[in-house]
């Protein structure tokens, strides 16, 4: 028997689903649905990261100009956490490079591929267990400067998988 | 007691197959010479096996090696300005697509190279280990799964890997220094100048000498550096979830700050300025050593943080 439950009030970021692991390996699947893309990636992809990175670094700059001591410090905090998460520029570059991934994995070998999706879960985890202390404490500056990090740590790996690709490039 | 004899026996006849196996497989020698400029450019490619490049005095690369009955051929392009070293398979799992048919024992190949030592050097691999020495031009150095070692000579130099470790050997001499990683560990010893060195789930180990800018990072990975700071040095390190732990030493002193969210941080400072975290868990400590002319930051998630002078 089902019925229709009342939505629940949200306190918090942990309390949302992004926050849960998921249930079983979805790259496979994601693998699957995904036609491959060899070589064609290499160029766009090193733009996308390099807009993303700077994005980010942007970001990062306007987060120590906030600083913890200033008034309304939270307020910038969760501002700059934010505009990290929903900036469209950032996250359609990030997108892009997660979409372009299984084809770059698939030119690795499979031992390396893993490692890099076990790498990629490491800071998945790390970026969500933040932004669940980050639900409870938004102007924590520690906390934006940690998830800001992680968040350039993940962009570098998966800009990283490119340029191991970059192997096979003609020079 | 049968049963452990059936094992060792069992271990003992299957090392004895795989030996025979390895034996079985017939490399081919392979030299060639090919002259080239004292700072010119040169890429080297390897798959499998090894790649072991050294520095010598003439205007030549030399490349001595051996090579598996996959390998198809080394491919050698001069142009201007530079050469390219690639060894090229005989069914290339780049061109196909795929790894599956790739018997890495049949693709290795093993390539001792000496090039000028003052060459702009790029040398990559995919499972091969990669070692370097005498390099004095700027080199970089990369691997999927092998390890990547060198000493450091060049005033810039990069070494990655996805999975291998990366290991890094200076002498004191300042260098610009880029170590990075993704689950393979990081270790630098008696590097200075601008030093940074990143990995994922690999631990990183440094040893400091009068360093001026240095940076270090891991997700999960535990990270330990140890040794000198230049007089206005800085250093910061992080982890997310791994321990930090840093024993440091500056001419002027240092100005710390430790920060963790959940993190223990504790001191072992020979006066006992640090005090530890309050409640056991988290907080930020900040202070000052001698003059305080150098800057140490550093900063957990979940990580213990310890400070040492000694």
């Amino acid at each position: 028997m089902s019925r229709t439950e009342a939505p629940q009030k949200i306190s918090s970021l942990q309390e949302l689903q992004q926050a849960a692991s998921p249930g079983r390996d979805l790259w496979p699947g994601i693998e699957a649905r995904l036609a491959p893309r060899r070589r064609s990636w290499n160029v766009p992809a090193s733009i996308a990261a390099g807009v993303v990175l700077v994005t980010v670094g942007v970001l990062i700059g306007l987060q120590f100009r906030t600083g913890a001591s200033l008034p309304g410090a939270q307020e910038s905090g969760a501002l700059i956490r934010a505009s990290l998460i929903d900036d469209p520029a950032y996250q359609h570059q990030r997108q892009e490079l997660l979409r372009t991934l299984p084809a770059r994995l698939e030119s690795l070998p499979p031992e390396s591929r893993q490692r890099i999706r076990d790498g990629l879960l490491a800071i998945q985890t790390a970026k969500q267990n933040i932004e669940a202390e980050l639900g409870r404490d938004a102007g924590n500056v520690l906390l934006q400067e940690l998830f800001v990090s992680t968040c350039q740590e993940e962009i570098r790996v998966l800009t990283f998988v490119g340029y191991v690709d970059g192997f096979n490039q003609e020079i | 007691m049968k049963r452990y004899l059936a094992l060792i026996a069992t271990a003992l006849v299957a090392t004895a197959a795989a030996a025979a196996g390895a034996a079985d497989i017939t490399t081919t020698a392979y030299s060639k010479q090919v002259p080239v400029g004292a700072t010119d450019r040169v890429n080297i490619n390897n798959v499998a096996g090894s790649l072991n490049i050294t520095a010598w005095d003439r205007k030549e690369v030399d490349i001595q090696g051996e090579l598996g009955p996959d390998v198809d051929r080394v491919e050698i392009k001069q142009g201007e300005g530079g050469v390219d070293i690639r060894v090229i398979l005989k069914d290339d799992p780049w061109n196909n697509n795929s790894w599956k048919n790739v018997s890495w024992k049949r693709s290795e190949a093993d390539l001792r190279i000496r090039v000028p030592a003052g060459v702009r050097l790029e040398a990559s691999t995919v499972s091969a280990s990669l070692t370097a020495s005498g390099l004095r031009g700027k080199t970089r150095l990369k691997s999927v799964s092998g390890d990547v070692r060198s000493d450091v000579v060049a005033p810039d130099l990069e070494a990655k890997s996805v999975s291998g470790d990366v290991e890094l050997t200076g002498s004191g001499a300042a260098s610009r220094l880029r170590a990075n990683s993704v689950s393979g560990d990081v270790t630098l010893n008696k590097v200075a100048g601008d030093v940074e060195a990143k990995s994922v789930s690999g631990d990183v180990e440094i040893q400091l000498q009068a360093a001026e800018d240095v940076e270090v990072a891991s997700v999960s990975g535990d990270v330990a550096v140890a040794g000198g700071l230049a007089n206005q040095g800085e250093l910061e390190a992080e982890s997310v979830s791994g321990r930090v732990r840093i024993t440091a030493q500056a001419p002027g002193g240092y100005h710390y700050e430790l920060k963790s969210f959940s993190g223990r941080i504790k001191s072992c400072l020979s006066g006992g300025q640090v005090e530890d975290s309050k409640n056991g868990r988290g907080g930020s400590v900040s202070g000052t050593l001698g003059q305080g002319s150098a800057t140490l930051r550093v900063k957990s998630h979940s990580g213990n943080v310890e400070l040492c002078d000694r």
